[in-house]
């Protein structure tokens, strides 16, 4: 330890020595320390440096506002970027690095910056990087991106966990001052549920740098009484380390907890998160955030040991760290002075204080030089600041010797969850500074963030928060009595405005972060840009991870100064979440990897994966895609393969993804016939019916069939897209468009596993195992009924139906079940070669046959486009999309309409999506005749097939087009033809 | 025919989650029922209850209301497909009846930790004093439709659909590590 450890310090355990590294050297602190206080302890004053100058930066605060001091922390996945050294806890065996210097921090090439200065002013890239314009992409922009940002994010995984969690509570108390306790202690002793969450890793706020008695006790003991009092009571609770960072609509409050970033490698629980990011509930909502203490902007403000001196005076009482040897304070406010007092009470010599204020009302009875109407003009030193410059109010210049500067240039409530719902923050020239917004709906602000100075009146001003919330809610309570004399609280301050020093030479930062000076402010004024949003975004002041915390109200002076208005004229820019940076493990929460999204696996995928499937994803389904076998080394291979046997043989294909919906009620007929565009009325029972949805517009929404399995009962099947919004529109049909229908729907997707069994032979498996006749006559396509299996040993649903064109049939069972009866199925078809198929044989299978699917309903046909348009009733009164079918437009003989599209060269290949154009046309799409919706290989034919949307192309059935591939430039000659590739006079499924 | 296997696969890929003196146990509900009982638009609960009581006494009326005139019943009993058609023939005049018993599957998560861990997927707030055991929610685990119902001091159940159910299993395994001490 050097000398700037001192004796004391709240927060600190001196038993509890931790070892860290600081650009490779070794260092050491206590247990309790902030890397900042231990930086501090072992004299290291410079840790950064500046954005765009490169200007060597120490620590300013003491908490959450930090500007400067940002540091790299950990490495590879544990790696955090400009975190903050201030609000990073020590711990043993960490890691800290400097950012934004080459090659060190003490020598910083980028320094060079600082000659260029007056060549980089605000919005200095728009004025500078003109000519030549085609450098702007090349050259400049690449450099600039380069040159911008500070730390850089790792690209190792971070192996933290990280999660997200709700909770729920009558009152959130956001911020754990001396305001925020007696308001969480007010309403836990009135029994109501409470949440108390500080961002600090202990409560206490302000109470814990607090070095004077408070009704005559240590300020410390007065804490830990409190405390204890909060953790004894059960139904509050403490949420420490955990940063409210958003307030939402409907009292929705966001934060985020550092649960285990605090902890060295070796402690952290893998099974616990690392960060977990709260959305939390609260009924009402105790505001108690502070204030922010203001800098001053003078010449030289940003050298390192120039610190906020409420930030001296934490360092100072909390962690036994004095900040220098000599120090000044420049202040403009009575409270400052408690800094000076607790310093020289520690044996730190203080050169002088500074106040512009003429007559400071002030009781102050230390060492220190008063030096009164005067203002610190320019600071000196290279890496640390030497001595300050002094504008007397004569005029004349005086230099001190110092090696470290208090400033406080009065206090900015911090508003910020108050306004993150929209209000904006009224002036006070009371308070020189925003306070909340008037109305602020659940949310009652108190202590500091209100205006309250002192321990004293934040104390009572919390408790009266409390009870103010509570009778909200209808619960009575009694303020907690807290101790009523703090012998530190000014009980009356009074700030003058300082938002600059005229006389500053030397560059005065008002952005620390963002390098932006006072004079980057006047200049974007000059230049028109005088909104305060505007010079916000012309000199990026505000703009930085640290959101302008320490710099906003200062620019709104500067920029009120400078206008000749008060600083509620100017108004604030407006406050967004987030109120501090939150990491992107925290929003992502468990979301990652494997867990990125949920997995929705059919009843049959373990059957699948046991005959080698390969899956794809389909939404949130894992669905086969085809099923290779030994040798087959290419999809097509297995694809060609599956699609081969089943038009031969018999085939089994996992079609369970289909949405099933049950549709009961005495008007469930009739329900169905205004759903669908065809006839669905008099569908008798035992049979199945392909149905046609339309939209409202008359464009297809979404087809399937459905089956009348008793009286008032059917069963509904969709496509596997749109099986979800399938039943919303039936249901929003059912309550809003015909509530007088008695019509029920529940979804049974996931009660049925369904199984495809195609092929000529698919009669004789299912024979095996189904106890009734399947012959022809007794079960015709579109044959649909319950049937007994396995001798009456369970109940499944049988349709004969056909995607594929084949014999075929689709069995359902209880999804508990499918994997045996697949089994049994697979067993049963051995005999004839039965092989499982996937979804890619599926596709080619119903391309052959002319089927179509959302390739082809894609939001612009209507039946008639997909050749069904005698399916669409002329005799039902209404159904959904009756009229807007038949616009002008939709009729149109020219259409795009379905036809077969194959080459004219059976080697040739031609893609998806490619266009249609007639022979010797240009290649443009003025020309364009339609396109290719599907395409696939037919293993059955031995070439390319496709479908196509083509203008009037039902009669345009053996023209030569061209297919032309504008992606890859490419043309292909083709002949457009049926649809129907195999089986036009549906031979098969009557077979 | 030949005797084909049957066998009725559970669709958690893990039977226990709970470790030795863990505050948290989650585990499948493999027995019993669930149907979805789909009311008309005058029928209530307390008409429903009426109704199970004279059509199925022996399977109980512990039902979760899932939608406006929606529930789900369940029991721990197994139901043969003769006995569910009968019960879908008796309440036909008001509810009808579909079998989810294979479609929507039951886990308990029980113990003194169960609050906390559910509170990491849903945002319903399970509190003791505003949700009574018995009581139901359809809400969201995560990403994942579930029913919560309360059915104990400490313990609840969630009906989640069965496609999920191996999702959710995981993610609450996840949620709950920190609690699994065993």
């Amino acid at each position: 330890m050097t000398g700037f450890r001192i004796d004391g310090g709240t927060l600190i355990d001196r038993n509890d020595v931790r070892r860290f590294s600081f650009n490779g050297e070794a260092l050491s602190g206590f247990g309790g320390d902030t890397v900042a206080s231990a930086l501090l302890a072992n004299g290291r004053q410079l840790v950064g440096r500046s954005f765009k100058y490169h200007r060597p930066r120490g620590i300013l605060t003491a908490g959450a506002a930090e500007p400067n001091a940002l540091l790299t922390i950990g490495r590879d996945g544990r790696r955090d970027p400009n975190t903050r050294a201030t609000m990073a806890e020590l711990f043993d065996g960490l890691e800290a690095r400097s950012q934004n210097c080459w090659p060190n921090v003490n020598f910083d090439i980028g320094a060079a910056n600082g000659l260029l200065g007056p060549l980089l002013g605000a919005g200095f890239y728009y004025k500078t990087f003109m000519w030549p314009a085609a450098f702007w992409e090349k050259v400049y922009e690449p450099l600039i991106r380069k040159a911008a940002g500070l730390g850089r994010a790792s690209y190792d995984p971070d192996p933290g966990y990280y999660e997200k969690c709700w909770a729920h509570c009558d009152l959130l108390v956001i911020g754990a001052g001396a305001a925020g306790l007696a308001a969480a202690l007010t309403a836990g002793r009135a029994g109501a549920r409470v949440i108390i969450a500080d961002e600090g890793a202990q409560l206490g706020g302000g109470l814990l740098a607090e070095g004077s008695p408070i009704g005559g006790k240590p300020a410390d003991a007065v804490l830990a009484d409190i405390v204890g009092e909060l953790h004894a009571l059960p139904n509050v609770e403490i949420k420490k380390r955990t940063t409210v960072f958003a307030a939402y609509d409907d009292q929705v409050f966001a934060a985020v907890e550092r649960v285990q970033k605090h902890l060295p490698e070796g402690a952290i629980n893998p099974h616990l998160a690392m960060e977990r990011l709260w959305r939390i509930v609260a009924r009402q909502v105790v505001l108690a955030t502070g204030a922010e203490e203001r800098p001053i902007v003078f010449g030289g403000n940003d050298r390192p040991g120039v610190m906020m001196a409420g930030a001296m005076r934490t360092y100072l009482n909390a962690y036994g760290v004095a900040p220098g040897k000599r120090v000044a304070l420049f202040a403009n406010n009575n409270q400052a002075y408690q800094t000076a007092m607790d310093l020289e009470a520690r044996g730190v010599e203080v050169a002088a204080i500074i106040d512009p204020r003429t007559c400071p009302n002030i009781r102050y009875d230390g060492k220190a030089r008063m030096i009164a109407g005067a203002m610190v003009r320019d600071t000196a030193g290279r890496k640390a600041i030497k001595s300050i410059t002094v504008r007397h109010d004569d005029g004349r210049d005086e230099v001190i010797a110092v090696d470290a500067l208090a400033v406080s240039g009065g206090y900015s409530p911090i508003v910020h969850l108050a306004c993150h719902r929209g209000g904006k923050p009224a002036w006070s020239d009371e308070h020189v500074g925003f306070m909340p917004p008037e109305n602020t709906d659940g949310m009652t602000p108190c202590g500091a963030v209100a205006g309250k100075i002192g321990i004293v009146d934040c104390f009572a001003a919390g408790g009266a928060a409390a009870v103010k919330a509570l009778a909200e809610l209808g619960v009575m309570g009694d303020a907690a009595t807290l101790p009523g004399v703090a012998q530190g609280d000014a009980t009356v301050d009074h700030v003058q405005p300082v938002w600059s020093v005229s006389s500053t030479k030397g560059k005065a930062f008002v952005d620390f972060q963002n390098d932006v000076a006072a004079s980057d402010i006047t200049l974007a004024m000059r230049e028109g840009y005088d909104h305060v949003e505007l010079a916000k975004r012309y000199t990026t002041n505000g703009m930085a991870t640290d959101q302008g915390k320490t710099s906003n109200v200062n620019a709104i002076g500067i920029l009120a100064e400078n206008k000749g208005v008060s600083p509620g004229e100017i108004g604030t820019t407006t406050f967004r979440p987030f109120y501090t940076p939150v990491s992107f493990g925290a929003l992502v929460g468990a979301s990652k990897g494997m867990e990125f999204q949920p997995i929705r696996k059919s009843p049959l995928h373990g059957w699948a994966e046991r005959h080698g499937a390969r899956f794809v994803e389909t939404g949130l389904w894992y669905r086969s895609s085809w099923f290779p076998k030994d040798g087959e080394t290419f999809w097509r291979d297995s694809v060609d393969r599956e699609v081969n046997t089943v038009r031969t043989k018999v085939g089994i294909c996992d079609v369970s993804t289909l949405g099933k919906i049950e549709i009961f009620g005495a008007d469930a007929a009739e329900f169905l016939n205004r759903v669908y565009c065809n006839a669905f009325l008099k569908l008798p029972i035992g049979k199945a019916r392909y149905g046609i949805m339309l939209r409202e517009d008359g464009f297809v929404y979404d087809d399937g069939t459905t089956s009348c399995l008793g009286e008032n009962h059917y069963f509904m099947t969709t496509t596997t897209a749109l099986a979800a919004g399938v039943l919303t529109h039936l249901e929003f049909c059912a309550q809003v468009l015909w509530p007088e229908l008695d019509v029920r729907l529940a979804s049974a997707t996931d009660q049925w596993a369904q199984m495809a069994i195609a092929g000529p032979k698919s009669r004789d498996v299912l024979a095996k195992i189904i106890d009734e006749d399947l012959s022809n006559e007794a079960f015709p396509f579109l044959a649909a009924r319950e049937v007994s299996m396995f001798g009456g040993r369970l109940k499944g649903r049988l349709f004969r139906i056909s995607f594929s064109g084949e014999l075929a049939y689709e069995i359902a069972v209880p999804a508990g079940y499918g994997d045996s009866v697949a089994d049994a199925i697979m067993t049963a078809g051995e005999e004839f070669g039965i092989v499982p198929y996937g979804t890619e044989a599926l596709g080619v299978m119903r391309i052959e046959k002319g089927h179509v699917t959302h390739a082809e309903i894609n939001g612009t046909v209507t039946p008639a486009d997909l050749g069904m348009g005698k399916m669409v009733s002329a005799k039902k009164d209404d159904f959904i999309g009756r009229v807007m079918n038949l616009r002008e437009g939709l009729v149109d003989p020219n259409r795009p309409t379905l036809v077969g599209i194959k080459p004219k060269s059976a080697s040739d290949k031609f893609a998806t999506g490619s266009h249609i154009l007639k022979p010797g046309d240009p290649v443009s799409l003025a020309n364009d005749q339609g396109y290719v919706t599907s395409m696939c290989h037919s293993p059955t034919l031995g070439h390319a097939i496709g479908l196509a949307l083509v203008k009037n192309g039902p009669s345009r059935h053996g023209e030569e087009v061209v297919i032309w591939n504008g992606l890859a430039g490419t043309t292909v000659t083709g002949i457009l033809c049926d649809p129907a590739f195999v089986d036009p006079e549906n031979e098969k499924l009557h077979a | 025919m030949r005797d084909y296997p049957l066998n009725n696969r559970c669709a958690f890929p893990h039977p226990d989650a709970s470790g030795a003196g863990a505050s948290i146990n989650l585990a499948p509900v493999k027995d019993g029922f669930v149907f979805h009982v789909l009311g008309d638009a005058k029928s209530d609960e307390a008409a429903l209850r009426q109704a199970l009581a004279k059509v199925a006494p022996e399977l109980g009326d512990d039902v979760r209301k899932s939608s406006p005139g929606q529930w789900f019943w369940v029991g721990s009993i197994a139901v043969s497909d003769v006995r569910l058609a009968e019960i879908q023939a008796a309440l036909t005049d008001t509810f009808a009846l579909v079998d989810q018993t294979h479609g929507r599957l039951r886990m308990v998560l029980s113990g003194p930790s169960s609050r906390t861990v559910l509170a990491k997927g849903t945002m319903v707030d399970l509190s003791t004093d505003l949700f009574a055991i018995g009581q139901s929610a359809m809400s969201q685990i995560g990403h994942i439709g579930a029913m919560i119902t309360r059915v104990e001091d400490d313990s609840f159940e969630l009906i989640v659909l069965r496609s999920f159910a191996g999702s959710l299993w995981d993610e609450l395994q996840h949620m709950a590590a920190e609690f699994l001490t065993g």
